[in-house]
């Protein structure tokens, strides 16, 4: 069963390359250089996680639609392969790393008949008006912080059955969610059903929406943009759910859960004040993150067992090393409370060049992490890009958890 | 004996001119609908616009379809391949641009370029409908050496959706056909001319079919549009116009 989206994105592709009545179609090549300087963090002693300090990349993306006697199929298809270098701290030595993953994006089909749309399958159902960050979007999964453009299309669709009903100015969304591994990574755990209302009256558009698991997780969300003039428009994008999953550290060296709600609430906003400027801002708060203190208590528990667990007694030695490759996938979901996005993007900053510089502040603990980004495009189908990445040490920040400290990425994007 | 000398003289100097510049007005606002109907004769249609950008050093041309339902335009990004499967909507006021890359829409102005010397707004408001008629005058134009009679319209912007300030509007006298519109911003440079070149009788309404656009802010960058495949639709769906179904949509409307 493991393989079993992989084998149908498999002969879904090769069907698509055959299939001579294609309706619409695009071919994304993408390679890739990073070169990383590593964090030193708790989480990373030694590069026991076994990062690389080179990377490269290729990426294949088929993103294929075609007409069917009735309706019409999408597949959105990735290769991604990561040839990569890295220092083996512990043993002393350097090695070298190669893995490919091949990967559905979006598969599905869809029909649609009068005011009515049926879409079944794997699709993206985005939710939410933020950029960075959309906590309405209870459907599609969260895209890195770090990577708000999703380059290597990391950002799967859910796999899903959704009925629509179009009105002058909105629509109405169900969604039945099964219980595949792409649908319960977060939150939900079980089936599960949702409802979207969206309507738009200009300059206003509003959107409610709420899922509900079959186990009892509930998320409610709701978001809202308006225009004021041509230059700004303002955003608000909020969700509340019915139980806090996270745990917390304790003084006393132990895990405990919290009661109660959690909410994630999002304002901002998009300015553009002059000709090719445009920033955008955005305040993100999760109720559910972590506490200066609680993150103090975190930093106090791991330094004890880090201690403890590294003992030379026969059985636990080496165990923390252990703890930390079994938590380290989970990482991401560790936060604190407050953030601030901002992105300032120039487009023609020189001729054919576009350039753009991205602060991720947290503000609990004034740590940010920071791109500079540069794309020429020296032809309409391809673009060159520059990346420089730094994240400022600082220490009980959140942003320690961060893999990297320093990155340079070179890439090209080609579109067929 | 003093107020039936003031009477005639307010009849004179404050009635009439009243009278004449609201008559003028009307007049200007018949003549500008007319005109639309040469570019947009109906309310619900579609058509394929070419856009050859000619004076790049590698000439390129872009494709789309083009979908009106009352206010509402949507255009579909058919070629180059790099493009396509985006959409631009405009509903009202509000202009989105839907990336088939990211899969999300985001707000744009009227203002952006979408190829060459064309803007966004240049093809979601072709008729000048949110444009007011401040004057009309009767005026002689040459085109290709040879002169007509024609309508010189002062147009200016009543919305703020519209691409540009004020619109120098030429109308041919007889034909009712616009033959040319000087764009202007907000500054009061100038900044585009568009030249009404081609028409062409489709399902028995005369219709312009090719516009050059002069961009003179961009060394005289000449971008030439190409409609084809032009008629009257009854009951395209409503989801080709509500920005969150455009997902859905691009796969459809994009071929």
């Amino acid at each position: 069963m493991k393989y079993v989206d992989k084998i149908i994105a498999l002969l879904v592709l090769l069907l698509t390359l055959e299939y001579t009545s294609i309706n619409g179609q695009q071919i994304t090549f993408l390679t890739e250089v990073d070169c990383y300087k590593l964090n030193q963090s708790l989480i990373n002693p030694e590069n026991i996680q076994l990062l690389p300090y080179l990377s490269i990349y290729g990426l294949l993306r088929f993103d294929h639609s075609f007409k069917l006697p009735a309706g019409h199929f999408n597949a959105d298809i990735k290769w991604l392969s990561e040839l990569s270098a890295i220092s083996d701290m512990e043993n002393h030595r350097n090695k070298a790393r190669f893995c490919s993953v091949l990967d559905p994006i979006e598969l599905y089909y869809q029909l649609s008949k009068g005011p009515f749309g049926l879409l079944a399958g794997r699709k993206k159902v985005k939710m939410g008006v933020g950029y960075i960050v959309s906590p309405s979007d209870i459907i599609i999964q969260p895209p890195s912080l770090t990577d708000p453009t999703d380059r290597f299309y990391n950002i799967k669709g859910s796999d899903l059955l959704q009925l629509s009903y179009y009105t002058k100015s909105g629509q109405v969304d169900f969604y039945y969610l099964i219980d595949t591994r792409q649908n319960t990574r977060f939150y939900f755990r079980d089936n599960s059903v949702a409802l979207r209302y969206y309507h738009s009256f200009s300059p206003f558009e509003l959107s409610a929406a709420v899922r509900w698991g079959f186990d009892g997780r509930l998320q409610v969300a709701a978001n809202g943009t308006v225009a004021i003039g041509e230059r700004l428009e303002l955003h608000t994008d909020n969700m509340i759910q019915a139980r806090n999953e996270m745990l917390y550290p304790s003084p006393i060296g132990m895990f405990r859960s919290k009661q109660g709600p959690v909410f994630r609430l999002l304002f901002g906003g998009q300015w553009s004040p002059v000709k090719k400027v445009n920033i955008i801002f955005e305040w993100v708060h999760l109720s559910d993150g972590y506490s200066n203190r609680e993150w103090d208590d975190l930093m106090q528990m791991a330094a004890i067992y880090q201690r403890l667990l590294n003992m030379p007694v026969i059985g636990i030695s080496g165990l923390w090393k252990y703890v930390l490759r079994s938590v380290y996938p989970y990482r991401d979901r560790i936060s604190k409370k407050n953030y601030l996005f901002i992105r300032l993007f120039k487009t023609d900053l020189l001729k054919k060049v576009d350039g753009g510089v991205i602060t991720y502040l947290g503000l609990d603990d004034m740590a940010s992490f920071n791109q500079l980004a540069l794309n020429y495009r020296p032809e309409a189908k391809t673009s060159i890009y520059l990346h420089l990445e730094l994240v400022p040490p600082k220490s009980k920040s959140s942003f320690e958890m961060y893999d990297f400290s320093q990155t340079i990425r070179l890439g090209i994007k080609t579109k067929f | 004996m003093k107020r039936l000398i003031t009477l005639p003289c307010w009849f004179i100097f404050i009635i009439l001119p009243s009278l004449a510049f609201a008559q003028s007005q009307e007049r200007g606002e018949q003549l500008l609908q007319q005109a639309g109907q040469k570019v947009l004769p109906w309310p619900e249609m579609s058509f394929v616009a070419s856009i050859d950008d000619r004076a790049s050093t590698r000439r390129s041309v872009h494709k789309y379809n083009v979908f009106y339902k009352g206010d509402k335009v949507l255009i579909a990004y058919v070629a180059p391949a790099a493009e396509n499967g985006n959409l631009l909507l405009m509903e009202n006021d509000d202009l989105w641009f839907y990336s088939n890359d990211t899969r999300r829409p985001t707000r744009i102005t009227p203002m952006q370029k979408m190829s060459g010397s064309v803007s966004f707004g240049d093809i979601t408001n072709l008729s000048w409908k949110n444009y007011e008629v401040m004057s009309t005058e009767e005026v002689t134009i040459e085109q290709e050496n040879v002169k007509k009679d024609a309508f010189l319209l002062h147009l200016s912007s009543n919305k703020k959706s519209t691409t540009y300030q004020k619109v120098e509007f030429w109308i041919e006298k007889y034909t009712k056909r616009p033959i040319m519109a000087v764009a202007y911003l907000h500054s009061g440079r100038k900044y585009k001319t568009i030249r009404y070149i081609k028409y062409e009788v489709v399902d028995g309404k005369d219709i312009n079919t090719e516009l050059n656009f002069i961009d003179h802010f961009n060394e005289e960058k000449v971008s030439a549009v190409r409609l084809t495949l032009i008629k009257q639709e009854r009951g395209l769906p409503g989801r080709y116009f509500i920005k969150t179904s455009l997902a859905e949509v691009s796969n459809e409307v994009c071929r």
